[in-house]
């Protein structure tokens, strides 16, 4: 069937972008960067894998005559993609210990360039071919190696939240200074590359460093107009941003015809940019979008297709390749460690900023492919190197877990106040404006007349996308200032407001809510994880999603309240059922009334349920007389318990009922929570789900009670 | 941390950076002067021989060869074979060897040729300009071709 090119290539699209996301997000879950996923999937789709395993189907969908539409798509994409990365290279990454920095970074090129060319002796003869010059391999071999991606490194210090930290502060710094330096040192080797010798090339040379001049006197001053026509205006206009994707293209063929790549005159402009924070803001925003999720992966793609594992097909082509890693993890990791420990940073954090100057990622797949297309260097070596760009990538995330441990991190942040003895009660907030109840909850049973007690609002600034502007440091900042903002102005007004110190927020970034929630607890030590309940977006299950997620896998007592907005909390009602749960339940409304004098609690009794168990009676045994006479245990007699719940609830402020099958809110084999009291109960709803049996949350609270006078 | 750009950075940095530098002017020079590359001999080959053996009686064979230094990949082919079959063929070579000038060594199936079933074959030849001029053993046979270029890839 023969299909014309326009279509082939929408189909080739198509599955290029759908395979992209999968793979990319696969590997999200794996705590790896998105961007190694969309180059698995890039890699998937070529020789390597579709070609090995169904050659004759994968030359129908990518036959050669659409290769050069792909060609031009990802290099349109690439030129856009550089222009964003100038944009977020911000001058004040280059504020932070700068001698550190330039040190730490240009010896970390340096390093690996240089064992970069001694491996050149080894290869060039391997895997070279004669119209190659040695000089031209050898300085692209050790350009190759020298790179660090700026991008990749940025998003892995903002989901580490270490953009704060010494350590995230030097290694974006020294990143910053890398990638220009990098970028200086490729451009050169492009020039020398075309001519084939030093010599030739310093015409080109000079031209490249006078059109740099260029760009950062006269350019930046046009380029100045562009913040001036933003701020006239309010917001970037369609035709300004036409007037400054024609300033990028222009730029782009500019420094194709000095004979460097087109990708640097792109990011050129992007670096000479004035960084106004809107005009920056809404340019990054608007042009990301289709770059990243639809030209990119057309990148990966095109660049996976001349990627062949399978070129690999001889143990001495693995030793090769080994060797190509080895050199650029040692001369990059070495290099950054003793550059670092010379300007005396700590053993620890050099390490830390050896791993992370180590990620290679996309930057460096952008090299290769500009080496591969010049012929420098060979198919077999083209996939040497994409393999190191992906081990060097894959293994930052978990060596910086294992050097620097986010323990570690929360150490080297400021006023970290020491919450081990308190009682604790994290309250995870997706909203501040729109969970006060469940803040004022959390009060409520943490904190009466003792103020051994704290409650930490947890909000977590999710970053779903690898690339995005606003995954920078710089942004995520801002996001977590305006969080904080909003959190304390919330503080400001809780009630009563001599317990409002005891209310300590923690704005971070993180990925995965539950998984982060989780781990705070654990590290924080928190008695109970108090979360309200919200509507899962993709099931109609009430206790499924991030609720459902922080009830399986918290290893903590957790609560979820169901916010039916009543403002009081003068009437509680437990229905009784004979399980650990409950006993969870039935401590946390002791401790609301024990806080709280005005409070009342019905403990219901429905057949056959009226039994209580001893140790419920035991509890019940030790309160102080004042809050024991506030304590009601009727019975009734009910053909369905949990009908009987609901009628009764109509008359409580809240009600607190412990996850089992009787209140239909236990978990089920297959995963899903059934839900019929979350959804059918006339209160608000506080549903109990014990995880330890030996943690009490009345042990320090009833000694205070016994103390507080009749 | 130490102050801007100390006596002790400037040396450091100064001396790793001329180290650099004369490390790599030596090995340049070393390289430029010493080692030898491979000429490129990536492409199609039309072969004729006398009388192919076997499966391969008969046929209009293209031997199409990708070459990364001196490691080969290829595969052979009949001249009938569409660009998606000869896109293929690419994708998932079914030879290798290797190519120090003049001597050139493939062996691997016939994964693309009709009636062969995977049957193995090696090629032995040397390269004079762009002929390739050796000895094809298949079926227990070996005999000799001759291969011509189609195009050199450049």
């Amino acid at each position: 069937m023969h299909l014309d090119i326009v279509v082939q290539v929408l189909i080739q699209i198509l599955l290029v972008i759908g395979l992209s996301r999968l793979i990319g997000l696969g590997f999200r879950r794996l705590n790896q960067p998105l961007v190694i996923g969309e180059i698995v999937a890039g890699i998937m789709l070529g020789p390597s894998l579709f070609g090995m395993i169904a050659p004759n189907v994968a030359a129908w969908i990518f036959p050669p005559e659409t290769i050069p539409f792909l060609g031009v798509l990802s290099q349109i994409g690439l030129i856009f993609f550089m222009f964003l990365i100038g944009l977020e290279l911000d001058p004040k990454y280059l504020k932070n210990g700068l001698n550190v920095a330039i040190l730490v970074s240009h010896v970390s090129i340096l390093v690996p360039f240089s064992l970069g060319a001694l491996a050149s002796l080894l290869l060039y003869p391997l895997v070279s071919c004669d119209g190659v010059s040695f000089t031209a391999f050898a300085l692209f071999l050790g350009a190759a190696m020298s790179i660090t991606a700026f991008p990749v490194l940025a998003r892995i210090i903002t989901e580490n939240n270490l953009q704060n930290t010494r350590l995230g502060a030097l290694a974006l710094t020294c990143a910053a200074v890398d990638d220009v330096t990098a970028w200086c040192l490729l451009a050169l080797a492009i020039a020398v590359t075309r001519y084939n010798n030093m010599i030739a090339a310093i015409p080109t040379i000079i031209e490249a460093i006078a059109y740099i001049a260029l760009m950062f006197t006269v350019g930046r001053l046009v380029l100045k107009q562009f913040a001036v026509l933003y701020d006239r205006k309010g917001k970037l206009t369609q035709t300004v941003l036409a007037s400054i994707y024609m300033v990028v293209v222009i730029s782009a063929l500019i420094t194709e015809l000095i004979g460097i790549h087109l990708i640097f005159g792109a990011f050129l402009v992007g670096v000479t940019m004035p960084k106004h924070p809107g005009l920056t803001r809404e340019l990054a925003q608007k042009t990301e979008d289709f770059v990243l999720t639809f030209l990119l992966p057309v990148f990966f793609a095109y660049s996976g297709l001349r990627t062949q594992v399978g070129l690999l097909n001889r143990p001495v082509l693995w030793g090769l390749c080994a060797i190509v890693v080895a050199v650029a993890i040692i001369g990059k990791y070495v290099g950054t460690y003793v550059a670092a420990r010379v300007s005396g940073v700590e053993k620890r954090e050099a390490s830390a900023l050896g791993w992370l100057m180590n990620t290679r990622g996309l930057t460096e797949l952008i090299v290769l492919n500009i080496g591969l297309s010049l012929n420098v260097i060979s198919p077999l070596l083209f996939t040497m190197l994409v393999i190191m760009a992906l081990v060097t990538t894959f293994m930052t995330s978990p060596l910086l877990e294992m050097i620097y441990p986010k323990q570690q991190i929360r150490q080297n942040q400021i006023n970290q106040p020491d919450v081990s003895d308190q009682y604790h009660v994290l309250v995870p907030i997706a909203n501040p404006t729109t969970q006060r109840g469940l803040i004022e909850l959390a009060m409520s049973i943490a904190i009466g007349n003792s103020s051994n007690a704290i409650v930490t609002p947890l909000s977590l600034i999710q970053l779903d996308q690898d690339y995005v502007y606003e995954s920078l440091p710089s942004e995520a900042n801002r996001q977590i200032a305006l969080t904080n903002e909003k959190l304390q102005a919330l503080i400001q007004t809780l009630e009563p407001a001599d317990y409002r110190h005891l209310v300590r927020p923690i704005v971070q970034v993180d990925r995965d809510v539950a998984r982060a929630t989780t781990q705070i607890a654990m590290r924080d030590r928190a008695n109970l994880i108090l979360v309200g309940w919200h509507r899962p977006a993709f099931h109609s299950n009430r206790l499924g999603g991030r609720v459902g997620e922080l009830l399986t896998m918290a290893p903590v007592d957790v609560a979820v309240f169901v916010d039916r907005h009543s403002t009081k909390l003068e009437n509680l009602l437990l229905p009784y059922v004979p399980n650990l749960h409950t006993d969870l339940g039935l401590e946390l409304a002791l401790r609301l009334l024990i806080n709280r004098d005005q409070t009342r609690l019905k403990i219901l009794r429905v057949q056959p349920f009226s039994e209580l168990s001893s140790e419920f009676n035991a509890l019940l045994d030790r309160l102080p007389n004042r809050v024991r006479r506030r304590i009601d245990l009727p019975i009734v007699e009910a053909s369905s318990p949990i009908q009987a719940v609901i009628e009764s609830s109509e008359f409580a402020d809240l009600t607190i009922a412990g996850a089992s099958r009787e209140w239909g809110i236990e978990r089920q084999t297959l995963g899903r929570y059934t839900d019929e009291l979350a959804e059918a109960c006339r209160s608000s709803l506080l549903i109990t789900r014990r995880y330890s049996q030996v943690a009490s949350h009345l042990t320090s609270i009833l000694e205070v009670a016994d103390e507080k006078p009749v | 941390m130490k102050s801007l750009f100390s006596a002790k950075w400037l040396t450091f940095y100064g001396s790793t950076i001329a180290f650099v530098i004369a490390l790599f002017s030596v090995v340049t020079n070393y390289g430029e002067a010493n080692l030898k590359a491979q000429p490129k001999i990536s492409g199609r080959y039309k072969i004729s021989a006398a009388e192919l053996p076997g499966c391969l009686k008969g046929k209009d064979l293209v031997l199409s060869i990708e070459q990364s230094g001196v490691y080969l990949n290829g595969s052979l082919l009949e001249t009938s074979h569409s660009t998606q079959e000869q896109t293929a063929s690419r994708k998932k070579p079914s030879l290798m060897g290797t190519f120090r000038q003049p001597n050139l060594e493939l062996s691997g199936t016939l994964a693309q040729i009709e009636g062969c079933a995977n049957s193995a074959i090696a090629l032995q030849s040397t390269l004079n300009q762009s002929t390739l001029i050796g000895k094809l053993n298949f079926d227990n046979t070996a005999i000799d071709f001759v291969a011509n270029s189609e195009s050199i890839k450049k």
